[in-house]
């Protein structure tokens, strides 16, 4: 009988890393108390916006408890695209969501944002870049699978380094937003002045327990969905932001992982204010 | 220069060279690559080179005592690039390049020696300050797979350190029971403009304390005892310390850099040595034969006719317990997370892993 020596030695580390792991209770320090942004705006809609503020790494840790204890309320939230400015309104209390009643966004302007809140002032600034929009889009089949797909697409960078680019999908009938897949952004580091193809798996709202989301279908679109592709031109800044909270996510817990702070453009605060220039697509799945 | 003072010194001149071939790729602002240098098989790239001088100065106060002063000065052209918080085989040895400037280290000691009984005991008092410039440490956030559209030394960010502190040390040299304790107490602080918000830091091997004792004892001929025991205070590294949420996910925040402390290293080790008894097993030999050949009326004195490598060989056991008290030192932490908040479901427990638990062991010494 042949041993690979390796699995010998992989048997022994591994009994003794596992023999010797404990729980234990650790007193962490308090992170000073901070207040969250996570907005967004695009051509022809409202500014949206988030507040929230950050909880102890042993603090809350249920829906209910954020949703009761950790939004932020009552803040006093401008914008300003230059041209006018317009104070946000809590358009949905219960999720901390604000709204510009009145601005709409246009490409092209920048977008100055002011919080005050909870004694703190944050400020932040985005700019809608021109939209680029994608070549074409089209739906395939996985191989070897006769219903479930990705939905992919072909676009031709311009020639100009430095475009980053945001991918969202909504589901007409079946998702409430649009919902970007992992590693949802991206830039031209390695495609500048490029025409290709690529594809995106399906996305889900964090937490989601909906049968697709947990079953052989999830990441997967279906023949028969009819789709919506947002695809969006953000800032580097917000490019570098979603990077790192994608590494971020993929990383948690991870004992070989390095420390890996998100950082974000809101000043004073966390998070990210970011302009995007949208352009949409339709594909039917068949 | 005389019985009293004696001083020593040295020069050392080290040269390093960065050669091609090797790509530098230049980036903008926005860490985009805008050009591309190619360097040609052995093209100079850098070229680093400076003197490393010593100098010791001793003077003798009397027949027990002296004062040592010293200073030197080292430059280092490889540089270890810990990505984790754990110090493992993987860490990166990454050598100077034209980005990487090599590490400087100015270090001036002063100590006061003293000699007790008939130099039964050697003590002495040390304080030291080591200068350290162009430190390198990963930027934030810098994750594996950068270093496919950068050169990978992009992905450092360079600062300068101090390290001080004094050092105490009590040595009984001879005796059945003989050893040594040695205590440091010392800070080593990193500054970087990328990290921490430019505020100074401890780095990540900054040891508050350290104590070392090694104890010797030696019962009879056959059985001599051993100890050791370490004490070092935790490790610094950074932990998370609380959450927001974008986009409904959690991200973490973390502590200032190597803002969190783990709990302290210390560990006992045990042994027991048992050395037989050769010339006694010789004189029994002996011993037997003469009585044998006095029986047989023959009388002929006992010649040792081993072979010479048998003549020599000596043998002993040693009986020893490494980490006595079982004791779980840290070696690193992390964190289990499972389900989410959004079903009430996410729990968090900090789970640490540690090496070598209380190990028994029996060895046979030999030599000829």
């Amino acid at each position: 009988m042949k041993i690979n020596i390796k699995y010998i030695f992989g048997f022994i580390f591994i009994f003794a890393i596992a023999g010797c792991q404990k729980n234990v209770n650790l007193v962490l320090p308090q992170p000073p108390s901070q207040i969250c942004v996570d907005g967004y705006v695009q051509p022809g809609y409202p500014a949206y916006l988030f507040l929230t503020h950050n909880f102890a790494f042993f603090g809350n840790t249920s829906a209910n408890s954020v949703l009761t204890e950790d939004i932020v309320h009552g803040a006093k939230i401008t914008v300003n695209d230059g041209v006018t400015t317009d104070t946000m309104i809590e358009a949905i209390p219960t999720l901390g969501l604000y709204a510009t009643p009145k601005m709409r966004g246009v490409s092209g302007r920048t977008y100055n944002l002011t919080v005050n809140a909870q004694g703190q002032t944050l400020t932040a600034a985005t700019t809608i870049l021109p939209a680029i929009p994608l070549d074409s889009t089209w739906f395939q089949l996985q191989t070897g699978n006769d219903s479930l797909g990705y939905l992919w697409a072909i676009l031709h960078d311009p020639p100009a380094l430095g475009n980053c680019y945001r991918w969202l999908v909504e589901r007409i009938g079946q998702d409430t937003a649009f919902v970007p897949p992992y590693q949802s952004a991206f830039n031209d580091a390695f495609i500048n002045g490029q025409k290709f193809e690529f594809f995106f798996d399906r996305g889900r709202f964090p937490g989601s327990q909906a049968k697709d989301d947990t079953n052989a279908e999830r990441g997967y679109f279906k023949k028969g969905e009819t789709c919506i592709i947002e695809f969006c031109t953000i800032s580097t800044v917000s490019y570098q932001f979603f990077n790192e909270y994608y590494y971020q996510l993929s990383n948690v817990g991870n004992p070989f992982g390095s420390p890996a702070p998100v950082t974000g453009n809101i000043n004073g605060g966390l998070g990210i204010w970011c302009g995007y220039g949208t352009s949409f697509d339709t594909v039917y799945c068949k | 220069m005389s019985d009293r003072i004696k001083i020593e010194g040295g020069l050392r001149y080290s040269i390093f060279q960065q050669i091609g071939p090797f790509d530098r790729y230049n980036q903008n602002s926005q860490g985009v690559n805008i050009d591309t240098i190619h360097y040609k098989t052995f093209q100079n790239i850098a070229l680093y080179g400076g003197l490393e001088p010593r100098i010791s100065f001793r003077y003798q106060l009397n027949g027990e005592s002296s004062i040592k002063m010293g200073y030197s000065r080292n430059i280092q052209y490889i540089h270890l690039a810990s990505i984790s918080s754990v110090s493992l085989p993987t860490d990166i040895w990454f050598p100077s390049t034209s980005m990487v400037q090599p590490t400087t280290g100015d270090q001036y000691a002063l100590g006061y020696y003293r000699n007790f009984k008939d130099n039964l005991y050697e003590s002495s008092i040390e304080t030291y300050y080591k200068d350290m410039h162009n430190l390198i440490e990963y930027k934030n956030g810098v994750t594996p797979d950068q270093n496919s559209s950068a050169n990978p030394d992009e992905n450092f960010t360079f600062g300068n350190g101090q390290a001080y502190g004094f050092e105490f040390f009590l040595k009984k040299k001879s005796g059945r029971f003989n050893g040594w304790i040695g205590y440091t107490l010392s800070w080593t602080n990193e500054t970087f403009a990328d990290l921490n918000n430019g505020q100074t830091f401890y780095a990540k091997y900054d040891r508050r304390n350290d104590i070392s004792a090694v104890a010797n004892f030696q019962l009879n001929d056959r059985w001599t005892f051993s100890s050791v025991f370490v004490f070092a205070s935790g490790e610094a590294l950074t932990m998370p310390s609380g959450w927001y949420i974008v986009e409904g996910n959690l991200l973490q925040q973390y502590t200032s850099v190597n803002g969190y402390r783990l709990a302290p290293y210390d560990r006992l080790d045990l042994a027991a040595t048992y050395t037989p008894d050769r010339k006694n097993r010789l004189a029994k030999r002996q011993q037997r034969f003469e009585s044998k050949m006095q029986k047989k009326g023959i009388d002929t004195p006992y010649v040792d006719r081993r072979p010479k490598w048998e003549k020599n060989f000596k043998t002993s056991w040693t009986f020893s317990v490494y980490n006595a008290y079982d004791r779980y030192n840290p070696y690193f932490i992390y964190f289990d997370i499972h389900g989410n908040i959004y079903n009430n479901s996410l729990t968090i427990q900090a789970k640490q892993v540690s090496l070598f638990p209380v190990l028994p062991s029996v060895m046979w010494n030999f030599n000829f």
